[in-house]
């Protein structure tokens, strides 16, 4: 009789043990959630305005009728854009104009990344947005944003 | 020998369950201090703050309403006028409404940002506005 009771308090001990894992779980998982998961994204947004920019800045400044290499300094120069930000591994901007002559600065594998699937979801990876044709004779523009809001101690 | 038994079997869940108290505690407390959507609140004011550098031309004297993360560095005990730091060197905005920690976002225009300060009206959070001007950048970092 006495041992019975043993066994059957020793069962509800195993109770506030699932519990605790259970705790532990939702717990994490909220945290998680609160923390991290309400970014608001904005790839999309920044490539958009980066794209504006830069073309407006290509059709003013004639980059689109070079037959020469455009210079990297030339370009931060007259489109007035930082060259700390477009090099900080988050930011690319390829360009090809319809005379041939190629552009690029910033990471030049976004041309590769931008286009898989994971793109959307996965925030590490960047969202593109292009102008014009990647044909020959035609001017092509891809600028590319990757950057995500950092944690920092302020 | 059953007494001990029994004494032993006590102490053991009494350890058990203070540890259980102190862990949910503490979970709480972690959850708990980041429900008032400070992280979103930081990470959504640094990109719109940098979506208006992005598009600003020099000359520009601009103020942004940011009364929202005001109020949640209000409860925090954080001073309102800490809450935005521009760190023109590296081109980014940190928004902070904690403690030692804060959150930032890079800007892409080569422009300075000048004169920034954070107010609001007699030191309260309601309506407290970012303002700033925008300069032209030197260009001797090239």
């Amino acid at each position: 009789m006495n041992c019975r009771r043993g066994v059957i308090g020793e069962g509800l001990l195993y109770f506030p043990f699932f519990f605790i894992i259970a705790l532990i779980f939702f717990g994490i998982y909220g945290g998680l959630v609160a923390y991290f998961d309400n970014e608001y994204d904005y790839r999309r947004a920044e490539a958009n305005l980066l794209l504006q920019e830069t073309r407006d800045c290509f059709v003013r400044e004639g980059f689109f009728d070079l037959t020469i290499e455009l210079d990297e300094n030339v370009f931060i120069e007259k489109c007035r854009f930082s060259s700390k930000a477009l090099e900080d591994g988050e930011h690319l901007i390829y360009m090809k104009n319809k005379k041939g002559v190629e552009f690029s600065i910033g990471v030049t594998d976004f041309k590769v990344r931008c286009f898989l699937n994971a793109r959307v979801k996965n925030k590490d990876f960047p969202l593109c947005e292009t102008y014009g044709e990647d044909a020959s004779n035609k001017d092509y523009l891809i600028v590319g944003s990757s950057q995500n809001s950092r944690r920092v101690a302020a | 020998m059953e007494r001990r038994g029994d004494t032993n079997l006590i102490m053991t869940n009494i350890i058990y369950l203070l540890l259980f108290i102190f862990f949910f505690m503490v979970m709480f407390w972690f959850v708990n201090s980041y429900s008032d959507r400070s992280a979103f609140y930081e990470d959504f004011y640094s990109k719109e703050i940098v979506s208006i550098i992005n598009k600003a031309e020099p000359g520009m004297e601009i103020k942004i309403d940011v009364s929202r993360v005001a109020v949640i560095a209000f409860k925090k005990t954080k001073p309102i006028e800490d809450i935005i730091y521009v760190d023109n060197v590296n081109n980014q905005i940190i928004v902070s409404s904690r403690l030692n920690a804060g959150t930032s976002f890079g800007f892409f225009n080569d422009v300075d940002i000048v004169e920034w300060k954070t107010e609001g009206p007699s030191g309260r959070p309601e309506n407290t506005q970012f303002m700033f001007k925008v300069k032209e950048r030197g260009r001797n970092e090239l």
